[in-house]
Parts: C-alpha cells; sequence; structure tokens
C-alpha cells in the first residue's frame, strides 16, 4: 500500500498551536515563579510575546486543508485534493 | 425440427446461466412463511404476497451474521440475493445474502437485540473508550463524499480550527455495499491513514436510511479502531450502534467537528491570557527589582561611583529597548509604564559596585543583611558577587567585626 501522496503539508519548523501552548504554560510558569535573572525572564517574556503573535496569526490565516483518499485501479492508495466541486446534496 | 437434444441438466444450467445474466441480485419484499433452519445451520422459507410465492435459501455462512433478526412466520422481511435454480427439485428460489425486518417495529427490535449480543461481547465496555486527543494535527472522514455531511465537517473545521488536515475517505452510507465499505474504510485508515481522530457518520434520514451504522461489521469496526472514533449519524433524536461503540458521540456531523477540535476564538483568548500573565509578572519583576536597586544603591555605591554605574547601564539600556521592541504593539499606558521602569533601572544600576569586590549579604528571604542581628548562628545566607552567587552559612555573628563560612 503506497501512501507517498500522503505528504506533511505544515511547514515542518512552524510550531503547532499545542507545543506553542505547551511552550507559553512554561514561560508564564518560569515568570511567575521568578526563575532565573531578569534578563532571563526578559527573554521569556519576549519569546512568549512572539508565541502568541506566531500563533494568533497562524489561527487567523490557516486554511483547512481538505484532501481525500483514493484507491486507484492498481489497488494504491494516494490522496487526491477533495474540492467544492461535489454534486447535490443527496441527503447522505 | 430440432436436432439438438438436450439433458435435462443441460437445459438447467442454460436457464440457470440465462437467469444469471438477465436479473442482477435485488431486494425482494413479502411476508416469511414455511421457517426452518436446518442441522447444518441454513435457513429456508417462502416469501410470499397476495399472488405468488418465492423460495429463499440463506445459507449457513450469511445466516450467522442475521441471527438477531430471524423470521418468523407471517413476518414482513425484505430479503436481498440473486435468483437461481435448484436443480434437483426443478424450481428457482432466491439465495438470500442480506435481510431486513419491514417497519420501525421489526427494525427495533433486531436493532435491540444486536445491541445487546454486542454489549455482552464488551464492544461498548466504557473501559474501550479512547480519549480524543485536543489538537488533532489529521482528522479522518468516513463518509459521502456528496453528502451535507462532509460539507458540514469542512465548514464547521474552517471556521474553527483551520490548523488540522481534513483526510476525507469516501464511501456510500446506504445501501448494500455501505457497511462494507464503511468498515473496510475504518480498517484502512487506521493501517495507512495518519489520521489522529476519525469522525463516521452520514446526515440524516430514515431508520433504513441509517441502518449501515447498525450493522455489526460497522460497530465491530469502530469498537477495534485504534484511532479514536467520533460517530456522527444524523440527527441529534437518531441513535444508532455506532454511537455506542464510538468513543464520542456526537448529535450532527456538525456537532463531531466541534468536538473534535478547539475553538480557534476560545484559543486566542486563552494565549492572550498567557500574555497578560506575562506582562503582569515581567512588570511586577521590575518593579521589585527597581526597589531592590534603590535599596542597595543607598547601601553600597557612594556618589562618586555613579560615573562608573552609569557606564555598565548600557547593559540595562539594551534590556530596556528590547522590551521595549516586545511591547511596541501594544497599549501605549502599558509602554510607559514599562518605559519609565527601565529609566529606574537604568540609573539605579549596582552592577559596577560589585564589580569591585563589594558583594551583598541576603538571608533565604531574600532581605538583605545589613546588620549582625538580622542573621542567628546556622543561618542560610546567600553571597551575590559581581558574578554568580555564594550559598553560605552563619557560623559566628560578631558584633563590631564580620564572620561568614562559605
Amino acid at each position: 500500500m503506497a501512501k507517498s501522496e500522503v505528504t506533511s503539508g505544515a511547514n515542518a519548523d512552524a510550531p503547532t498551536v499545542e507545543t506553542a501552548l505547551a511552550e507559553l504554560e512554561r514561560l508564564v510558569g518560569r515568570l511567575e515563579h521568578g526563575e532565573g535573572g531578569l534578563e532571563e525572564a526578559l527573554d521569556d517574556f519576549e519569546q512568549g510575546v512572539h508565541l502568541v503573535r506566531a500563533c494568533t496569526d497562524m489561527l487567523t490565516k490557516m486554511e483547512l486543508r481538505v484532501q481525500q483518499l483514493v484507491v486507484t485501479e492498481d489497488g494504491e492508495i494516494v490522496t487526491e485534493p477533495f474540492g467544492d466541486d461535489a454534486g447535490e446534496d443527496d441527503g447522505e | 425440427m430440432s436436432d439438438d437434444i438436450f439433458t435435462v441438466h443441460g437445459v438447467t444450467e442454460a436457464l440457470s446461466a440465462l437467469l444469471s445474466e438477465a436479473v442482477p441480485p435485488l431486494w425482494v419484499e413479502g411476508e416469511v412463511s414455511n421457517f426452518s433452519q436446518s442441522q447444518a445451520g441454513h435457513w429456508y422459507f417462502t416469501l410470499r404476497d397476495a399472488k405468488a410465492q418465492l423460495p429463499c435459501v440463506m445459507w449457513k455462512s450469511v445466516a450467522w451474521r442475521f441471527r438477531d433478526m430471524m423470521p418468523e412466520t407471517g413476518a414482513l422481511v425484505r430479503v436481498y440475493g440473486a435468483l437461481s435454480i435448484y436443480p434437483q427439485g426443478g424450481n428457482y428460489q432466491i439465495q438470500a445474502t442480506r435481510l431486513l425486518p419491514v417497519g420501525q417495529g421489526a427494525l427495533r427490535i433486531a436493532v435491540e437485540r444486536l445491541r445487546d449480543r454486542l454489549r455482552l461481547d464488551g464492544l461498548f465496555d466504557e473501559r474501550r473508550k479512547k480519549p480524543i486527543p485536543r489538537f488533532p494535527s489529521e482528522i479522518g472522514v468516513v463518509t459521502s463524499p456528496r453528502g451535507a455531511a462532509v460539507r458540514d465537517i469542512v465548514k464547521v473545521l474552517s471556521g474553527r480550527f483551520p490548523c488540522a488536515r481534513v483526510t476525507i475517505y469516501p464511501v456510500v452510507v446506504q445501501g448494500d455495499q455501505a457497511p462494507g465499505e464503511i468498515a473496510s474504510a475504518i480498517d484502512l485508515m487506521n493501517l495507512v491513514g495518519e489520521a489522529d481522530v476519525l469522525i463516521v457518520g452520514r446526515g440524516g434520514g430514515s431508520m433504513e436510511d441509517l441502518w449501515a451504522f447498525n450493522e455489526e461489521i460497522v460497530v465491530r469496526a469502530i469498537a477495534t479502531s485504534a484511532i479514536p472514533v467520533i460517530s456522527a449519524v444524523g440527527h441529534e433524536v437518531d441513535f444508532t450502534l455506532a454511537d455506542f461503540a464510538a468513543d464520542v458521540r456526537a448529535a450532527t456531523p456538525s456537532a463531531a467537528a466541534e468536538q473534535v477540535v478547539p475553538d480557534r476564538d476560545a484559543l486566542i483568548g486563552e494565549m492572550r491570557g498567557y500574555e497578560a500573565r506575562m506582562r503582569e509578572s515581567i512588570s511586577s519583576r521590575l518593579r521589585f527589582a527597581r526597589q531592590e536597586m534603590s535599596r542597595l544603591s543607598e547601601a553600597l555605591a557612594p556618589r562618586r561611583q555613579m560615573d562608573r554605574v552609569r557606564q555598565r547601564a548600557q547593559r540595562v539600556d539594551e534590556l530596556a529597548r528590547r522590551m521595549e521592541a516586545a511591547t511596541r504593539r501594544r497599549a501605549t499606558d502599558t509602554r510607559t509604564r514599562l518605559e519609565s521602569l527601565a529609566g529606574s533601572l537604568n540609573a539605579l544600576s549596582p552592577l559596577a559596585t560589585l564589580g569591585r569586590g563589594y558583594s551583598i549579604c541576603q538571608r533565604a528571604d531574600g532581605t538583605i543583611v545589613r546588620d549582625v542581628d538580622d542573621v542567628e548562628s546556622g543561618d542560610a545566607i546567600r553571597v551575590r558577587l559581581a558574578r554568580g552567587s555564594l550559598a553560605a552559612k552563619v557560623t559566628e555573628p560578631a558584633e563590631g567585626d564580620r564572620h561568614g563560612e562559605v
């Protein structure tokens, strides 16, 4: 079964919302517990503000990627983009 | 006259071939009579209406799957199968591969029987239920590619949490092929897909329309899926056995999409909350630093050292600039406050004084030790140097003199 077409669409370097939230929680924890020196605190703060902006941007600008699995005549499973060109509502 | 003399079985075979070619498998509705189950487990019965009757056979391998709906004489049923000739009897019959009771009451009884049996098998156990990940990166959807369900799901996901990828596995959701297709789609998603949650369902319809989601093969595929499954069949009032087996039952396809991902606006709110807390923390850190430095400079910095303090203030300047950059887009009042705090830092830096060899002795709670009476023998203290600090313990406080041991 091939799924070579199943590529990862997301930029691998971009933080996911999940990791960003975990990181924010960590940074807030460090800041609120007064860990590190003032300079480190500012590092944490900057990093946190950056994360909030990056994630807010991502959540605001990203578009959902929709694909469908299709079994070819050779029995391979590939993905194709899923469009809005689907037919009439047949109630299903 | 005809040259060819047929054998009896030759005629029968020819007729058989003709029949299977001309009449594809079909659904027949009728009343059950003469139902019997053979020793081997095959079912034999006759379907009839006012004008005709049609013998039916359902082989054991198939009948076993329909044991929850074993028909009684007089029951109205629909049977699906191919017409064939029974050579030994010289009659025709339908070889049933599917069976559906007709009527809401009969359907309901069949579903309840199957539900009880699957429950005994443990398919609906709460222990089997898997949690739905909070941030799925790929959502698999097993449904019709042309239905309202898929459109509703895509629409809700787009508005709510566009960071996920949606992979649709197109299947038919009603009719003879539906149960098999839905079940293999779930299996295949488990085998090759990258989805970390599945939505399985369809839009609303009659009980017959939703029937595939009451089929054992579908219920079992859902129950045994390693990927968590959200069932989304029909409307709020529709309940199918798929709902019992799923890890989460959503009332509608739209509701499934809402349950499978977090809400964008709520997430942004959550992040803004974190940002506010960070801002609050850093502000109070700066306030605290200003107070501390005020004390330190009073205690340690002779007026003539202020020039050197100013030279070293470049570092603090840099911090202030960075902070300003980080908060530039924020409300002006916040920025002004931070800037004024940074200005205070600038003026009061004790770094220069420490650089000359002075050190600051603090108690465990951070207060600065100025007087021998501030500590007692055995107290833990911290000695801050220009670079780093030392943990120390007081061994011998003495008036007019200072003793500490590192």
